[in-house]
């Protein structure tokens, strides 16, 4: 034990010749803490460990994002609900870049109370306020990346604003956006500030913000002489260090508690420009988007520039404002007031924002419809996204598969929602109560077999009640659920006693004149149906219909049928 | 223990627990292509041919197309796989690889000659693909054929280069 721990130090004492690490280690722990080792100093050193988690999980996602306009919503949904733990990933860096804020607006009103601003640090703190602009810079771009509804819906918001600046918006819009819309060259600038000149900015900030925090020190406690202060200063290795360790494990745990809670970071179903979609920010933009609310028409403009000039304005000026030696809050109020306004004007905002939307139907219903749509969406992403990307995950749909192939196969003869041609019975409610009903009245209809050239049947005669209950025995062959038994059972007498049988058989498998009417339009059914019309049970020698068991796969036949199913369930 | 001491245990405690789950998500993340299949496709015999169109004793090219190819993300549909050659023995057909085992050019049949031969690097095969001349260390990599329905259908695959023994890449 003890010879090893020897060659640990040798290992040691070579590296140090050569490197001088350990007088760099020394010069980083000894720095003295005057006034003593506080938990109220764990801020700075949490915003470092949330800046590095955001690399961290950053750099990490980065290894598998795509950014294109094809690429990026079906790369996040895989490596979301595909990867191992890319949920978790993913949503540490969501918390984190919430973290970063709170802990930022934490660190700078301490700061501005404590008056750690005033003379020689007023550097510092201009530094400290760019950096908070900095990460709203990165929560901006980074929302966009993902190209989902809410990150594009929210991003067209801030960009339209920019385009409104006056004389120099347009050029400065089509040079963030690259080209006049959102597109390929939007995502790869977006993507370029994000992960590189937006991160190499805030770690040369920080680095100086470090190094003039270490060549001033800390700022103790306005109460106390110095000779007091100095009396308790320690050095930051132990006390200090295991004050911020301890902070930075809460927030850590914070971070992934609320991660599990929430499964991760929203995702919603790809843009789509065509869409109607009530876009809100991230939570630290909502007292922005809640000003503009206030400043309708022409005063949107100036108030959306304004206020975030006037924040960062009065920020930067303050230690040039508040310029007494005194640090005491309570000669402070002025300047505190004021910062304390801006900061609850903001929370005012954001907390109205919420109110507004919690009381509008109409934002929880359209709310309701994009979780839906998410959810839909990313399951369906799970089969793999065509090449088209984004939006063509709904090409998964089964719903729309069963379009496409309605429409290439089956409206060369057949009506549908508006399209096809009149060659051949109408399929919208196919075999719905109303269908049959109205094909009983009357079957020469070009609705229903007048197109055709079948015309062997004759119109139903009978009351009201007759035809009603004519058509629940029929429409029951398809699957008993929300059948009226009674009525059936008295349809079916009258099948037999309005001689539709004498051309109608009812047990499934006989050919007669007519089709059998045993188990039609079920599931089963229609699959067989569909295979061949021309069997004895189905049209028979009058078939005009193609065989489509030659022509199309069990499943593309799959397809169809649920189609028509749903379409039996319409009323 | 003394003051100074423990605080130094639970520093280092809290830093390596800290940098442990930072890590763990990472790695996993990271990992996940060792344990879940990204590119899948074409492992299925593919239908290249209809075998009334192979003259018998003539290699015929033949492009081999997956019905759908997926790739992490995406779903590619009629994907190229790559080309084979088709030998035609009456009712029975084989399939070559065009895929040269020496270093992956393209192998061609050469009509004049009756023979296979590598425009690289010269290595020269016979109609049943053995190699009668040049650097190639194997014989040209059959493939698994069947004929169905009229149907020639190959199962595509790719093999290790510059291997004596086939080995599947």
């Amino acid at each position: 034990m003890a010879s090893r721990f020897a060659r640990f130090k040798r290992v040691g004492d070579w590296l140090d010749e050569r490197t001088g690490f350990r007088g760099v280690m020394r010069a980083a722990l000894d720095e003295p803490v005057r006034g003593g080792a506080r938990w109220s100093y764990v801020w700075g050193s949490c915003l470092v460990f949330a800046l590095i988690v955001q690399m961290v999980t950053g750099v990490v996602m980065a290894s598998s994002y795509s950014p294109s306009v094809t690429t990026a919503w079906a790369s996040v949904a895989y490596m979301n609900d595909q990867m191992t733990l890319g949920w978790f990933v993913r949503g540490l860096h969501s918390a984190g870049a919430s973290a970063m804020v709170i802990l930022a607006v934490i660190h700078l009103l301490q700061v501005a109370l404590f008056g750690a601003y005033k003379r020689p640090r007023e550097v510092n703190w201009i530094l400290g306020v760019m950096m908070l602009g900095l990460i709203f810079a990165f929560a901006l771009t980074g929302y966009l990346l993902p190209w989902d509804q809410k990150g594009y819906w929210a991003t067209q918001v801030a960009t339209s604003l920019l385009g409104a600046t006056p004389l120099v918006g347009r050029g400065i819009l089509k040079l963030v956006l690259g080209g006049e819309s959102y597109g390929n060259l939007t995502l790869t600038r977006f993507y370029a500030l994000h992960v590189f000149v937006l991160p190499a900015a805030m770690v040369l900030l920080t680095t100086l913000h470090i190094a003039l925090f270490r060549k001033h020190g800390v700022t103790p406690s306005w109460r106390g002489s110095d000779e007091e202060l100095a009396k308790r200063t320690v050095p930051f290795w132990p006390d200090q260090l295991l004050r911020d360790l301890a902070a930075m494990a809460a927030l850590f745990g914070l971070m992934a508690w609320w991660v599990f809670r929430s499964h991760g970071a929203d995702l919603e179903a790809p843009a789509d420009p065509t869409s109607s979609y009530d876009a809100r920010p991230e939570w630290y933009f909502l007292p922005l988007f809640q000003l503009l609310k206030h400043f309708p028409g022409a005063a949107e403009i100036p108030a959306a520039m304004g206020a975030p000039l006037i924040l960062f304005g009065t920020l930067l000026a303050l230690p040039f404002l508040d310029r007494g030696p005194d640090r005491s809050p309570s000669k402070r109020k002025r300047y505190l007031a004021a910062v304390g306004l801006i900061f609850a004007g903001a929370i005012g905002l954001g907390l109205e924002a919420r109110q507004d939307d919690a009381h509008s139907e109409g934002y929880r219903a359209q709310r309701e419809r994009a979780d839906r749509d998410a959810a839909r969406a990313r399951e369906l992403a799970r089969e793999g996204v065509l090449p088209a990307g984004g939006l063509a995950v709904w090409e998964n749909d089964p719903d729309f598969k069963a379009r496409k192939l309605l429409g290439e196969r089956c409206l060369g003869c057949h009506l549908y929602q508006g399209a096809g041609e009149n060659r051949a019975p109408s399929l919208d409610g196919w075999s719905s109560r109303a269908w049959i009903a109205g094909m009983l009245r009357d079957p020469d209809h070009p609705n229903y077999y007048g197109k055709t050239k079948i015309h062997d049947m004759k119109p139903v005669k009978g009351g009201e009640a007759q035809v009603r209950a004519l058509v629940e025995f029929v429409f029951a062959q398809g699957g008993p659920q929300g059948v009226d038994e009674a009525l059936r059972a008295r349809g079916e007498e009258l099948f037999g006693a309005m001689d539709c049988d004498s051309c109608h058989d009812s047990d499934g498998t006989g050919a007669n004149q007519g089709p059998n009417m045993g188990g039609r339009a079920s599931a089963d059914w229609l699959r067989a149906f569909l295979r061949d019309p021309s069997e004895g049970r189905f049209f028979g020698k009058q078939n005009a219909m193609p065989k489509f068991g030659d022509r199309l796969a069990p499943s593309e036949i799959d397809v169809l049928v649920r189609l028509l199913v749903s379409e039996r369930a319409k009323k | 223990m003394e003051r100074r001491s423990l605080f130094k245990v639970l520093s280092g405690g809290l830093m390596a627990a800290l940098g442990a789950v930072i890590a763990a998500p990472v790695l996993g993340l990271l990992s996940s292509p060792l344990r879940r299949r990204v590119q899948s496709g074409g492992e299925e015999p593919l239908p290249v041919a209809d075998l009334a169109r192979l003259t018998d004793g003539v290699p015929t090219r033949a492009t081999v197309i997956a019905e759908v190819v997926r790739d992490a993300w995406s779903r590619f549909e009629k994907v190229p796989l790559g080309a084979v050659w088709l030998i035609r023995r009456g009712e029975t057909v084989s399939a070559l690889s065009t895929t040269c085992p020496h270093a992956g050019c393209f192998v061609d049949w050469e009509p004049q000659k009756k023979a296979f031969g590598c425009p690289c690097h010269g290595s020269a095969f016979d109609l049943a693909g053995k190699c009668t001349g040049g650097p190639s260390p194997r014989a040209m990599d059959s493939l698994e054929t069947e004929v169905k329905d009229g149907k020639v259908l190959v199962r595509f695959q790719r093999f290790r280069q510059a291997k004596s023994d086939k080995e599947p890449a």
